[in-house]
């Protein structure tokens, strides 16, 4: 007993350890605070002003007693039936909405936890700004909006919250109205797009529907396993940092994107002869190809979202200033590989025996 | 001598356990070899069974959040799929410290016991890059899929993947949770904006209020040729006693919805009066 006491106390040190380790690092997801709390807005009618644009029907007419017991507005008593039994009376879509499997608790409660039900200075009869409103509950949300060095315009525009999540309730995990890369690519499908720095941003429906093989995350549909789309600290919004330029020093923490899925021992160590095919007998020519203080990163080879060769592999990568497209010229072997120049002489590699096939 | 030898045998065993493109994961259709494999607890156990209908191996590593994440719903998805022939095992790399591993199980609160993958073999002859993958097989240890970590609905594809293999599932309904339809958001579709115009009618009429239940039933029919419009017109016109006014409203609803209980009342009503 004590023994087993002993060891379970030993676990739980281990494990508060390593939560304790993850805990210094942003977390890769989008966090939401699950202990939201109810707000309580006022529902009474707002003063008339030129702000207050927005007006319930039955408020509007006077008709008070569609909804309360008496036709009075001065006095127009309680409500003759519950808050939500009342809406959905008018507002039937609610019944077949609210029946799906993700449902958004201060929704199920009560519709005027977000709406007032007389009149509002905004749309859809939000007690307040729709931003505002969701991060009013959502604190890790708002942090991330707050802090964010690089911004999201979906966050901003259009509908803000709703362009993506139903804050009502979803057949989808996060009441998403979709999955990811379905609502990403309503925006990013078109031509012209351009960064907040200013650079270019891809078609991503025409750049996939050219480029066949997909990265597995975009096969998954699931764009935020990269992006943080409330907004984030590393350019294009990735989760973690990855290099942003064709060379840099080798360091694990530089790839924290690619680790995030990726096993880093593919990289950084010397030998292998099961983590990668990209090896010459049990030489990692990754680690060669990575592992140098002028190192090439991931995108010199690789291109993340899908391309039209396996291995991810690029047909060739933007190179200096004036973005001259560097060849690969990557052949797949029945043994390995072979890349020719312009980046170095042909090499060829296999990867089907612990014998390199480089010149001794 | 020993040495090259062993060399040597390593060599043939690694090209005899790749039996597809390096590039990519093992597709669906490989055998997966069922090996015997130390266990984190200490003793010996087979990756696979043959006396489950499934099989999941699931592919993790310690210092790693999506491998947290991912455990966390799976250890879910292995409660909510007790009493089903499931056989689940984890598999860490041999590098893996033990008493991380076991720090991570605890953390998650996966039941499924953990095998360790010497030098990840069993992951590297499956062709994975990644972590965490779940592998799943039949009792034939025919691989039917790899998949991936993803944050959005994880547990239901594992489970769904898991339906397919027990034969509870079909390819249309494992679409269904790999590509769910889009979710209408309130308003969007004009008709449900119509009936809410129509249900507002309804209760105007309730407290006599005729002329604003008119404007609302108009306004349903400006968007949508509403059966419920028309029929709430026709109530209108009987509760004036105008029931040959009313007669023709009914008519025009059940025109486009023979069923529209309202019309239907409203004209048996004017048929006895």
């Amino acid at each position: 007993m004590m023994m087993r006491l002993m060891r379970s106390s030993w676990l739980m040190l281990v494990a508060a350890t390593l939560l304790a380790g993850t805990a210094s690092a942003a977390p890769l997801k989008t966090e939401v605070n699950k202990k939201a709390t109810r707000r309580g807005f006022a529902v009474a009618p707002l003063p008339p002003g030129p702000n207050v644009k927005w007006s319930h029907g039955p408020y509007e007419a006077g008709d008070c007693s569609i909804c309360h017991d008496r036709n009075d507005r001065a006095s127009p008593g309680p409500l003759s039936m519950g808050i939500n039994e009342t809406c959905f009376g008018c507002h039937e879509e609610f019944q077949a909405i609210m029946a799906r499997k993700y449902k958004h608790v201060p929704a199920v409660e009560t519709c005027t936890n977000c709406h007032n039900p007389h009149n509002s200075t905004e749309r859809k009869l939000l007690a307040t700004e729709m931003v505002e409103m969701c991060t009013g509950c959502h604190k890790g949300i708002k942090d991330q909006i707050v802090n964010a060095k690089v911004r999201h315009d979906a966050i901003t525009t259009g509908e803000k919250c709703s362009n993506c999540h139903n804050p009502h309730a979803a057949n989808i995990e996060k009441l998403l109205i979709q999955l990811p890369f379905d609502l990403c690519v309503t925006c990013h499908s078109k031509d012209g797009m351009v960064a907040g720095d200013g650079k270019p941003m891809t078609n991503y429906k025409a750049w996939l529907s050219d480029n066949k093989v997909w990265h597995e995350p975009v096969k998954a549909k699931d764009c935020s396993a990269c992006h943080r789309t409330h907004g984030g600290a590393n350019f294009r919004l990735l989760v973690a940092p990855y290099p942003p330029a064709f060379y840099a020093p080798y360091e694990n923490k530089a790839y924290a994107l690619c680790y995030g899925c990726h096993n880093d021992k593919v990289v950084s160590v010397p030998e292998t002869t099961t983590l990668t095919g990209f090896r010459d007998g049990s030489r990692n020519l990754h680690y060669v190809h990575v592992h140098k203080e002028r190192g090439r990163t991931c995108r010199a080879c690789h291109e993340v979202h899908a391309s039209k060769q396996d291995h991810h592999i690029r047909e060739g990568v933007p190179y200096g200033p004036k973005g001259w497209m560097l060849k690969i010229n990557y052949t797949r072997l029945p043994n390995g590989g072979s890349c020719a120049k312009t980046c170095h002489e042909t090499k060829t590699y296999n990867n089907k025996t612990l014998t390199s096939s480089a010149p001794k | 001598m020993i040495a090259t030898l062993r060399l040597v045998l390593v060599s043939a065993a690694l090209v005899l356990a790749a039996p597809f493109a390096a590039h990519a994961h093992a597709e669906a259709g490989t055998i997966v070899e069922n090996v015997e494999l130390r266990t984190i607890a200490g003793g010996k156990e087979r990756l696979l069974s043959a006396k489950a209908r499934a099989n999941v191996f699931v592919f993790f590593r310690t210092g790693q959040e999506r491998s947290v994440d991912a455990l966390k719903m799976l250890a879910t998805c292995e409660k909510e799929m007790i009493g089903k022939s499931v056989h689940w095992v984890g598999l860490v790399s041999s590098t893996e410290s033990p008493a991380e591993v076991q720090a991570l199980v605890a953390l998650t609160g996966i039941a499924m016991p953990v095998l360790i993958d010497e030098d990840d073999k069993v992951y590297g002859a499956l062709g994975i890059r990644l972590h965490p993958m779940v592998g799943i097989a039949d009792a034939k240890f025919k691989l039917a899929t790899i998949e991936m970590y993803r944050q959005i609905d994880y547990c239901d594809i594992i489970k769904g993947r898991i339906k397919v293999v027990l034969g509870e599932f079909d390819a249309a309904g494992m679409e269904k949770v790999l590509n769910p339809p889009r979710g209408t958001m309130p308003g969007e579709d004009i008709r449900d904006v119509a009936r809410r115009d129509v249900n507002l009618g309804r209760k105007q009429l309730q407290i006599k209020q005729y002329d604003k239940a008119l404007v609302s039933a108009n306004k349903a029919l400006e968007k949508a040729p509403m059966a419920g419009a028309f029929a709430l017109i026709g109530e209108v016109h009987a509760a004036r006693g105008n029931c040959a006014a009313a007669v023709k409203q009914y008519d025009q609803a059940l025109k486009l919805d023979p069923a529209e209980k309202h019309a239907l009342a409203g004209k048996a009503a004017c048929a006895g009066k």
